[in-house]
């Protein structure tokens, strides 16, 4: 059964890196920038929730 | 035979295949690289140009300064060197972390201008001691993106691709603030190229100024422009007109005459009427002029030519900021130089100059030549980005070393190392950074000269990447000059067959900016400054070897043969005679087209001869100078391609088609029948079949189309942009289209579309749309916008608390919306806490009426932490739903606008009996007989045709025009072998009641464009009762964007009274501007009543009181009900001294 990652909390919300790809935890009030890269644009990963679309 | 019929039908195919492949094949008898970037070239490579010698030459023509106290003393010298813009291409990352680099990519989605450091040496050696340097700092200044010093500019499609750019950039912008911008590119008079007026306004100055006067715009090396005007007089003198600092200045022209040259009144006499006897002027009113020039000097005491040198120093001397001991020949020498023909070194050639400007104003007095046309393109030339910011960043460099230079001739006191560096620090360093953002930011010039230019604002736009045919055409677009928006003459605006070739004459806006902003024809090109100096020498080596032989010396001068004058940019070189005029510019031509690195290739000859009809000053004029209009043709003679200018063609005899060779009759040619056209433009199929101006509204609604705006829409952030989710190749395209290869931003589908008369639903531009097609995904669009908010450093991205309502259900941990969750209005977005303690938190709520889709959410953080506040931010892109309801608009590619008017029912719809095919949209028949779209109607045919064989028709315009067979043939025939209709029509049936037409309906496919103006259903409201109200009129005011009304004008109300609505106008007038007013019945005051509050001390009358102040007494004063604009009305009439008297009963 799948899981929420943990979200809220101490692990913080996963962002990819714009430039390299990689992964990037941020809590709230952390620098915005790559841990690996340096790059200063992170894009927020699609949630896992389900999302219900109206077809009609 | 059925095998027969189907090889015959096949070699038919290959055939029409491979006239197309060949068309295609043919298209670039041009060479170039990519043809899409040859687009965007006069941008990109203007930017280069400053970057690569512009600023040299900046330099160049800064002089060196010298100082020296007093004699005896060291002797000080200032110069300037190294003036440039550093490169942001790509370093090779050192491992691990690195502060990572400006990208264009990075820039736009974190809302920052790319820009890069600007820096200046200043330079100085004291008495030939070592040289002293020490390098200012100019700023960051925003560059151009895929120019040279861009990170992009040598990267491959797939490197492009890998640092989230398009695979073809072009560039040709700047990124300012995250925004694409781009300079305009703008009209001005040509350069150096002498031009006779007759203008009224001339007679304004004084009463002294006749009409007539000569101009001429002189451009140094380092594009600095000033114009000089000579004047004729009514009393017939002459004054030279001079501009600086938008001050004007009128000297006579003798005395300039007088000090450029040690020269004799008789020579004076000599040389002027050597021009103005080939133009056949008699000679006593050539010798009054002569003598009242002279005489002029006399009055004022000058004979020689220092007397006029210290004559000018004396009057000039504050113009020019120069040391007091300098003496006023010296000064008169540099006013001179920096004031008079600018682009001539020796006074000789200036001499000569001011001649033949002097002898062309004579003989347009006399009337022997006529004034030339400032609006006609002939006469004009582009202003281009790179030579624009040229002249800014000089003026500003220039400035910030006449500080330093006026700051060292205030300091007293030894030079010591010191305290030049000090001061160079202090005052030499200036932002010019700034000020290149600031203009490019909002389009103003700050400038204290003005730089030689019409306006002041609206340099810049924003490049618009709504559909890529409008990024294009921003690109190509030439505007006249935003001065030329306000005039009520339309002679600005009118299109003049000068232009043939080179603007375009279809892809022009209607309404107010008509004519002023044209495009660039397709394969027009703006001639670029030289990529360095051997190449002028070169050049000038060349023309002279030619020009030499066939020059006259004035001893040869023979008064009875016609000869010419021969003008070399700018500079009077000598005469020709006319005999030997042709076989000169015949031999220049050769060295024109000998090869495509030709020195020559980019210049202009014009040869205009003398006595012809055309009333022009006569002359060989040769340009080399950049900013001017070219354009290929083919030379007749040797096939060639040789480009040509705007006053060179008007010369010339070009043929409209392609020529066999040994045609005598033209000696150039087409390169292609649509050379006139721009790119847009180019593209509407068969355009030569259309009524021109639909050909006009296509190049409108082309550019406001959803299509595919663009790849990387998921690596930018742009505040709005549509999407067409089901975007086709059209079946009927022109070669334009593969040639810039548009499919790989296609814009449009195919449709299936009958022209009935079927329902009523169609009337009036209404068309009916299959709700089968509909959900089968026909124009289907989407809609991102993207919000962006500022992060201030006391503010944290966090969910306040932990309860979960419905509106920040969506936030996770974070206090940020998840993706791909569907937000409604009033949802939370984003959320902010504020750790100060001071502020509260805040939250981001979407706003708006309808839901949409979390696409994508991005944090950023600018480079530069400490500098800025908001240097985080957050940018959420929605994803909007857009897909076709009643009300929005669609459009052919013959402009051919019409509004979905119902999403009819699939099994409803009318059905072919052969094939039981149901049309997409139906249009109504009406549409056609007005307009006279017949290119609408061969498109049906061939793209029909096209779909049932295979192929994709060519619909290049002007191609079948010379040729027997038309397309309506062509197809027609290869309709009827596929089983069809030579003429495109079917027997349909009609859906609801399965009866058959009595008529064959004319059904084929059609392109269509969905348009980005939709109705924004079920939120807007014009009709209302309460709102913004004009508060003059007390009216509502108008614009949708102010929350206006709508106008419910005279012909809305009658439709109403039609219908027998009987309080209407009661109703419409309580809607708009009622006032329950006073009216004095006995005087009939509308504006005498007054209302006045009885004040506290009296106590006699506590409440409100209304009396008549005319009448003084309240006895009949009437209550009524009538429109605020009456009262003001009535107010107005009565400032004119006109009562208005009103009876209420």
């Amino acid at each position: 059964m799948y899981q929420e990652p943990k979200s809220s909390g101490g692990g913080g919300v996963a962002y990819n890196c714009g430039d390299c790809g990689s992964e990037v935890l941020l809590r709230p009030g952390d620098v915005i920038i790559c841990r690996e890269c340096g790059y200063r644009i992170l894009y927020k990963k699609r949630t896992k929730q389900v999302v219900q679309f109206e077809a009609r | 035979m059925r095998f027969l019929n189907a090889s015959v039908r096949r070699g038919r195919l290959l055939r029409i295949h491979h006239t197309i492949l060949h068309e295609f094949d043919n298209r670039d008898s041009v060479p170039s690289e990519v043809p899409i970037k040859k687009l965007f070239a006069c941008h990109v490579d203007s930017f280069n140009h400053l970057t690569n010698l512009g600023f040299d030459q900046i330099l160049r023509c800064v002089k060196p300064e010298k100082f020296q106290q007093s004699a005896g003393c060291p002797e000080l010298m200032l110069w300037l060197e190294d003036l440039k813009l550093e490169s942001l291409k790509f370093r090779h990352r050192i491992s691990g972390r690195t502060e990572s680099q400006k990208t264009p990519r990075g820039c736009r989605e974190g809302g920052e201008s790319y820009k890069a450091p600007l820096s200046v040496q200043f330079c100085w050696q004291i008495d030939g001691e070592n040289v002293q340097r020490r390098v200012v700092n100019l700023g960051d200044c925003p560059v151009m993106v895929k120019s040279d010093v861009c990170s992009l500019a040598l990267l491959s499609p797939a490197q492009l691709v890998a640092r989230g750019e398009e695979a073809h950039e072009a560039g040709g912008y700047f990124i300012i603030n995250g925004i694409e911008r781009m300079i305009r590119m703008i009209i001005q008079q040509r350069r150096h190229h002498i031009l006779g007026l007759c203008r009224r306004a001339f007679t304004k100055r004084s009463p002294l100024f006749s009409e007539f006067a000569t101009v001429i715009r002189c451009v140094t090396e380092d594009e600095h422009s000033s114009i000089v005007r000579l004047h004729y007089m009514r009393t017939g003198a002459l004054r030279l007109a001079l501009q600086h600092r938008r001050q004007e200045f009128f000297i006579p022209a003798g005395i300039v005459l007088r000090a450029l040259a040690v020269c004799s009144d008789a020579e004076m006499y000599r040389q002027v009427c050597l021009h103005l006897r080939s133009a056949g002027t008699d000679e006593t009113f050539i010798e009054d002029r002569l003598a009242l020039l002279q005489r002029e000097c006399h009055e004022l005491q000058i004979r020689t030519q220092m007397c006029a040198l210290s004559y000018l120093g004396q009057h000039f001397r504050t113009l020019l900021d120069l040391s007091s001991d300098e003496s006023d020949i010296s000064v008169g020498e540099r006013f001179l130089e920096d004031f008079i023909y600018v682009h001539l070194q020796h006074n000789g050639d200036k001499l000569s100059l001011l001649i033949l400007m002097l002898s062309k104003l004579l003989s347009i007095v006399t009337g022997r030549c006529s004034p030339d046309d400032p609006d006609s393109l002939v006469n004009q030339e582009v202003l281009v980005p790179g030579l624009l910011l040229q002249a800014m960043i000089r003026e500003k460099v220039r400035i910030a070393f006449q500080k330093v230079v006026t700051h060292l001739r205030r300091t007293q006191g030894s030079w010591s190392e010191e305290t030049i560096s000090h001061l160079i620090n202090e005052s030499g360093s200036s932002d010019v950074g700034k000020v290149v953002e600031y203009f490019l930011a909002t389009g103003n010039l700050v400038s204290p000269t003005g730089l030689g230019l019409s306006q002041t604002s609206g340099f810049t736009i924003v490049a618009e990447k709504l559909n890529y045919f409008r990024y294009i055409s921003h690109f190509r677009s030439v505007h006249r000059g935003a001065y030329f928006m306000e005039l009520r003459t339309t002679t600005v605006r009118k299109l003049l067959p000068e232009s043939w070739g080179f603007l375009c004459p279809v892809h022009t806006p209607d309404g107010s900016p008509c004519g002023l902003l044209n495009h660039l024809a397709e394969m027009c090109e703006i001639v670029m400054p030289d990529t360095d100096h051997v190449f002028q020498q070169k050049r000038l080596l060349q023309i002279h070897s030619v020009l030499d032989r066939a020059l006259i010396s004035v001893e040869q001068y023979d008064c009875g043969y016609a000869h010419v004058p021969v003008v070399l940019e700018g500079s009077f070189v000598g005469y020709i005679s006319a005999e030997n005029a042709s076989h000169v510019i015949s031999a220049l031509r050769a060295f024109k087209v000998t090869l495509t690195t030709s020195v020559l290739r980019m210049s202009e000859i014009s040869y205009i001869h003398p006595g012809g009809e055309h009333g022009l000053f006569p002359g060989l004029y040769i340009f080399y100078g950049p900013s001017r209009l070219m354009r290929p043709v083919k030379q007749v003679e040797s096939m060639k391609v040789e480009f040509i200018g705007t006053l060179e063609q008007a010369f010339l005899s070009i043929s409209a088609h392609q020529v066999e060779s040994h045609n005598a009759s033209y000696t150039h040619a087409e390169i292609r029948n649509t050379s006139a056209l721009s790119c847009v433009a180019s593209l509407t199929p068969w355009s030569d079949f259309n009524q021109s101006p639909r050909n006009m509204y296509q190049c409108q609604m082309a550019k406001q189309t959803m299509g595919t705006p663009m790849h990387t829409i998921c690596y930018r952030s742009d505040t709005k942009l549509y999407r067409l989710h089901t975007p086709q190749r059209p079946l009927a395209l022109t070669c334009t289209y593969d040639k810039y290869s548009l499919d790989d931003y296609a814009l449009g589908t195919n449709a299936v579309v009958a022209v009935i008369a079927y329902t009523g639903y169609d009337m009036e531009d209404a068309m009916i749309v299959n709700k089968g097609s509909l959900h089968r995904g026909f124009a289907h669009a989407t809609l991102y916008k993207t919000l962006v908010e500022g992060i201030s450093a006391n503010e944290t991205l966090s969910r306040r608390d932990n309860t979960y309502t419905s509106e920040n259900k969506q936030l996770d941990g974070t206090g940020s919306v998840q993706l791909g969750s569907i937000v409604r209005p009033g949802d939370t977005l984003l959320n902010l806490h504020s750790s100060d303690g001071v502020t509260k938190g805040r939250s981001i709520r979407l706003r708006g009426t309808d839901a949409a889709v979390v696409d994508k959410v991005v944090l950023t953080q600018s480079v530069k932490q400490a500098a800025t506040k908001n240097d985080k931010r957050a940018a959420i892109t929605l994803r909007y739903d857009r897909n076709p309801v009643i009300g929005d608009k669609f459009s052919s590619r013959h402009g051919q606008k019409g509004v979905l008017s119902f999403l009819w029912p699939e099994e409803d719809m009318p059905f072919s009996d052969r094939t039981g095919l149901r049309p997409d949209v139906i249009i109504n028949p009406h549409a056609f007989p007005s307009r006279m779209t017949i290119g609408m109607l061969v498109e049906s045919l061939a793209a029909k045709a096209g779909a049932s064989t295979g192929i994709f028709a060519d619909a290049t315009p002007f191609k079948h025009s010379d040729k027997e067979i038309s397309p309506t043939e062509e197809y027609g025939k290869l309709l009827r072998e596929s089983g069809y209709n030579f003429c495109g029509s079917e027997r349909l049936v009609n859906g609801c009641t399965g009866e058959s037409f009595s008529v064959d309906i004319f059904i084929g496919l059609v392109y269509y464009q969905r348009l980005r103006h939709m109705v924004s259903l079920f939120h807007t409201f014009h009709v209302r009762s309460t709102g913004p109200n004009n508060p003059l009129t007390m009216q509502p005011i108008k614009g949708r964007k102010s929350g206006g009304g709508i106008r419910f004008g005279e012909m809305e109300r009658d439709s109403l009274l039609a219908h027998g609505v009987a309080y209407l106008v009661s109703l419409l007038h309580i809607c708009s501007d009622n006032r329950d007013a006073w009216v004095c019945n006995m005087c009939g005051s509308l504006i005498a009543p007054l209302t006045c509050v009885a004040s506290i001390r009296t106590d006699e009358y506590s409440s409100r009181r209304t009396s008549c102040r005319v009448c003084d007494s309240a006895h009949k004063l009437e209550r009524i009900s009538i429109p605020h604009v009456f009262i003001y009305l009535t107010a107005e009439l009565a400032a004119m001294n006109i009562s208005v008297q009103v009876k209420a009963k």
